[in-house]
């Protein structure tokens, strides 16, 4: 079983990317906040994080560096997610300890199959 | 000569240089209503496409020249898109 | 309705609402920023989630919005009172299409002019402030593009941008889609490349020669070129111009007819395939819309000779928009037309051949996001900012899994070792890619970002039941709640027949004991019952904010379009009020304050005049009183004067000479509540329609409540509504008329009566009964009900119930029990039939009307 967690302000959106990735052996958790995502993600070991960098109190970025600070978490992967396209956004993701990066909005298919080769489980 | 700058009109001939482009441009600003006879155009320097695409000015005849296929295009359509 | 479409519009409706409250307080605050940046984030969120959904027009104005909001709150811009009612105006606007979505009648052609209107105003205001010029040294070229690794090929100035900004998203968000079609209409070569050439401001001082080194360029097919506008004051020998451009050659030579100008261009190669399998929706999109009978038939009879004639027809013939255009050129010069396939979105693997592989003979599938994904990481270890405590762990465990598939092993404690596994998988990745072929149904990597709209609203169909985690809200259908809440009545009902049971074991049964029991296990039921009900009518509690927050937008401009100074202050909003009450709290309450507004406040001028703030003020107030609520609306206007009313009353023959005389103000304002009474003249559009105080008071008596009202000449004027809080469980009288089942509040109930008919009496040409000395005044209730009059029987059976004008009999046909129900208010079109106040739901599923007495005697 793998853990999820999906990080996003908007309701729509988690939703969104909460389907696209479901599947019967991936356990989803969703948090609208890096605070929140914390408080959850110490509960159980997650695989892997998918992270919206807009957020209000404490915003992707942020919330990368803390996951990297804590053992249980810093060898989780981390997909962060933009609304905006910009290089110094990218750079800046990849600074504060993201795996990935990827520009709203996402393509589900591409998520789909991008979640997938990074889970190792079947699509 | 490769640039004649008469009252209302200015003629572009054969291959025009870098040098000639702070003429053309002020030229053209001097007055209103002043055009270009592209006709005998044959090629220029990347300055005096700048300043005849950057001020707009009326074209009176277009480049003949076949080779200036591209510049037509760009005087002659708002996007700036060519297809060769 | 999807459910992600559901929860998008109620999520984004919220976010409105935010907004709309956020615009209307900075008004009377003076610290804007807080506020400001509220906003930007409503609307940020707005226009990320519509994105997800084929709905462009309003994601496009949401952006418009959120640009605007970002230099507001950059103080780019200034805020004036003219860009708050634009944003007003745009929210407005975004709710009503949220409305056309929820009912299915969208239409994206009329939401494109609109939108656009908007938001051209909208960036009307940034660009204002922008005339001063921004960065004019900056050359306005296409946005800065950044070559992409597509797998295989490293470019020269290579830094990728996310591996899903592909080349190909790249190129067509410079390019347009018909340029896209016309490229693949012009060349069969897989070899194409795309270059982005920013030549160096000072190029003239090297000797460089842009445009001619771009047109020299090897194999090229078309380019772009932004070419800014000169002024007066441009500097005509710096170069201020950029260029795209797409070609059909080798990299390297490209890269050797760039050699001078290293440092100035990007160039990456594009896979025609790639590109066809991202237009190949466009392409079929214009084909369909063509609608031309030949073209479709010789298409799906795969007729290509066919295909290429017709086409080549219809492109000289006709006037088609570009896209159209490039698509009969494409399908012109014998190109295939993409034929639907489900695979061509799929993940694609190749099926890669290993002896480099530890395991000997091992036929993997690998995606090629596993290979991307590798790539990323490999450059992460490189990146000139790699910390190891930071990145390392991360990077060896994704590592680890991704390489455990290509059945590569290394030691994941240290750099290098990783560095050479996935070099290693790299390779053999790559090498796989070069041997296979490139087909159009397998092995091409769909990484346009363009190519959303046709899954933009399958995820939610393809959606499995998600679990929604319960957080500390809960989002519940108000249906559901409705639906509990007819169950709870049912049961209500249902249990009282148990009582009635047990007196049968007893004397039917004989058996005395069962009785007991059962009338024990009564008592715990009808507890446990009644607990149920109220904790389920709690559910149903809302606060009025709710209805009041609609109100200070409606005093605004209610106010603005007067011409008057209002400010509306509201207090206890988190009073909690039934939800399903709570609409016919707003009725009322919305032709009060447009009464206040309309006639109350003055015009400023005279105000001022009178000695009054300039500003009037609406106090909206609301507090809890036992299990009702007083709702307080106060203006300090005019007031009403009680000569006035007095005047017009009698005009209108509501009272007669001699009441004229005599009526004290007191009772003179009170005839505003009369029927058929309207204190101006000229009905204003705004708040006349016929729409008197009587009507308000109905509104308000049906809901169970009362209504008050006082009034200073000069000073002001107060309402004062009563309402009940909750649908409570009424205990009532069922009686039947004409075999229909009617209910009477228990509570009015004085007595029931069978007596003969000769004991009614007929006085003064109405029927009355001598109870008791007591004159009891009559009235038919199966006439008043509007049911045919029948001949009577001997016997005559009379409700006595008690109202504020005295005690009256109601004649019915038969009695039945009294039993205890919800009593709902009745809506839509009932609820102006003013006999009734409510329905109850019985056991059996009748639905039966109560009565409300005093309006049925009063109009007897």
């Amino acid at each position: 079983m793998k853990n999820i967690m999906i990080v996003d302000d908007a309701t729509t959106v988690r939703m969104f990317h909460k389907g696209v990735i479901s599947s019967i052996n991936r356990h989803i958790e969703e948090a609208e906040n890096g605070v929140e995502a914390l408080e959850k993600a110490l509960k159980a070991p997650i695989d892997l994080f998918l992270v919206d960098i807009n957020m209000p109190k404490m915003d992707g970025y942020r919330l990368c560096q803390e996951i990297r600070q804590r053992d249980e978490l810093r060898s989780s992967t981390v997909i962060m997610i933009s609304t905006e396209s910009a290089k110094q956004d990218e750079e800046r993701a990849y600074r504060s300890g993201a795996n990935f990066y990827m520009s709203k909005p996402v393509d589900s298919e591409q998520l789909k199959v991008l979640v997938a080769a990074i889970l190792g489980d079947a699509v | 000569m490769p640039l004649v700058l008469k009252k209302k009109v200015a003629v572009l001939c054969g291959h025009c240089e870098i040098e000639e482009a702070e003429s053309l441009f002020n030229w053209l600003q001097e007055a209103s209503g002043r055009s270009l006879n592209l006709k005998e155009l044959t090629s220029a320097h990347t300055a005096i496409y700048q300043v005849i695409l950057g001020l707009q000015p009326t074209i009176s005849i277009m480049p003949e020249d076949t080779s200036l296929f591209w510049f037509k295009e760009l005087l002659t359509h708002d996007s700036k898109e060519v297809w060769l | 309705m999807s459910e992600l479409l559901d929860v998008f519009i109620n999520e984004s409706r919220e976010n409105l609402e935010s907004a709309s409250r956020g615009l209307l307080t900075i008004h009377s605050s003076s610290s804007h920023n807080g506020i400001i940046d509220g906003i930007f984030r409503d609307i940020h969120t707005i226009k990320g989630s519509s994105d997800l959904f084929d709905i462009k027009p309003l994601t496009a104005l949401a952006h418009a919005a959120e640009d605007l909001l970002d230099c507001l709150r950059a103080s780019e811009v200034v805020y004036t009172e003219e860009i708050g009612d634009l944003l007003l105006e745009v929210l407005d606007q975004i709710s009503s299409w949220f409305d056309e979505l929820e009912l299915g009648t969208e239409n994206m052609n009329e939401w494109r002019p609109v939108s656009v209107k908007l938001s051209d105003s909208l960036r009307a205001f940034i660009s204002a402030n922008n005339a001063k010029g921004t960065s004019d040294e900056e050359a306005p070229h296409p946005d800065s593009l950044t070559s992409v690794n597509v797998i295989g090929n490293t470019t020269s100035e290579s830094s990728s941008a996310g591996p899903f900004n592909s080349t190909i998203g790249t190129f067509t968000s410079k390019f347009s889609s018909s340029s896209a079609i016309t490229l693949l209409a012009k060349t069969q070569s897989e070899n194409l490349y795309f270059i982005d050439y920013q030549p160096d401001h000072d190029c003239f001082f090297r000797g460089e020669d842009p445009f001619n080194v771009l047109i020299t360029m090897p194999g090229l097919l078309g380019f772009k070129a932004a070419v800014p506008l000169l002024t007066s004051e441009s500097d005509i020998y710096q170069s201020a111009l950029s260029f795209i451009a797409i070609g059909e050659a080798d990299i390297s030579e490209i890269d050797s007819h760039m050699a001078y100008y290293e440092g100035q261009y990007h160039v990456s190669h594009i896979s025609r395939c790639e590109l066809a399998l991202s237009f190949a929706a466009e392409i079929r999109d214009a084909v369909e819309k063509l609608a031309n009978e030949s073209l479709l038939i010789a298409i799906e009879d795969g007729e290509l000779e066919q295909i290429q004639s017709i086409a080549e027809i219809l492109q000289t013939s006709g006037n088609h928009d570009p896209i159209t255009n490039a698509v009969l050129c494409y399908l012109a010069k014998g190109n295939e037309y993409p034929a639907n396939s489900p695979q061509a979105h799929m993940q694609d693997s190749l099926k890669l051949e290993s002896n480099q592989l530890t395991d000997n003979k091992h036929v993997k599938s690998v995606s090629l996001y596993e290979v991307e994904l590798l790539q990323q990481q490999r450059k992460l270890l490189d990146a000139e900012y790699y910390n190891r405590e930071l990145m390392l762990p991360s990077l060896a465990n994704l590592t680890q899994q991704l390489l455990s598939r290509f059945a590569i092993e290394c030691d994941l404690t240290c750099e290098e070792s990783i560095r050479n596994a996935i070099d290693r998988a790299l390779s053999v990745a790559s090498t796989a890619l070069e041997n296979s072929q490139p087909e159009n149904d397998s092995n091409s990597i769909n990484v346009d970002s363009h190519n959303r709209h046709a899954s933009s609203i399958s995820p939610s169909e393809e959606m499995a039941k998600s679990e929604r985690h319960v957080v500390k809200m809960l989002k519940v259908d108000q249906e559901k709640i409705d639906y509990l809440m007819d169950i709870v009545g049912e049961l209500a009902v249902a249990k009282n027949s148990l009582p009635y049971l047990a007196k049968q074991a007893e004397e039917e049964g004989g058996s005395k004991v069962l009785s007991k029991q059962i009338k024990s296990h009564f008592s715990i039921v009808n507890r446990l019952t009644e607990s149920l009900q109220s904790a389920v009518l709690q559910i149903r509690m809302v606060p009025v904010s709710h209805v009041f927050e609609r109100y200070p937008r409606l005093v605004r401009d209610l106010a603005r379009k007067l011409n008057k100074k209002i400010e509306l202050v509201m207090s206890g909003e988190d009073t909690e009020f039934d939800k399903n009450l709570i609409e016919s709290l707003s009725e009322p309450l919305i032709h009060l304050l447009r009464n206040s507004i309309d006639h109350g406040i003055e015009l400023p001028d005279l105000r001022i005049q009178q000695g009054k703030a300039e500003k009037g003020r609406i106090d909206l107030i609301a507090t809890p009183l036992d299990d009702s609520v007083v709702i307080e609306i106060r203006d300090d206007g005019k007031g009403i004067d009680p000569e006035k009313l007095k005047i017009l009353a009698f005009q209108k023959g509501i009272i007669t000479e001699h009441q004229l005389e005599t009526i004290n103000d007191e009772d003179a304002l009170q005839l505003i509540f009369a029927p058929g009474f309207s204190t101006n003249e000229e009905v204003s559009d705004l708040s006349g329609r016929g729409v008197g105080m009587d009507a308000v008071r109905t509104m308000v008596n049906q809901a169970g409540g009362k209504i008050e009202m006082s009034s200073k000449l000069g000073i002001g004027t107060t309402f004062k509504l009563l309402l009940p809080q909750t649908m409570s469980v009424n205990h009532v009288m069922m009686f039947e008329v004409a075999d229909q089942m009617f209910g009477v509040s228990m509570d009015a109930v004085v007595e029931t009566v069978k007596v003969h008919r000769s004991e009614v009496q007929r006085i003064r040409n109405q029927n009355v009964l001598v109870i008791r000395d007591k004159l009891i005044p009559l009235c038919e209730l199966r006439s008043a009900l509007g049911f045919e009059n029948i001949e009577n029987g001997e016997e005559c059976s009379i409700l006595i119930v008690s109202s504020p004008t005295g005690e009256h009999g109601l004649v019915i046909d038969k009695f039945h029990e009294g039993i205890d129900v919800i009593q709902k208010p009745l809506e839509g079109v009932l609820s102006g039939y003013s006999h009734f106040s409510g329905t109850a739901l019985l056991g059996d599923g009748r639905v039966m009307l109560i009565v409300n007495i005093q309006e049925i005697l009063a109009c007897h």
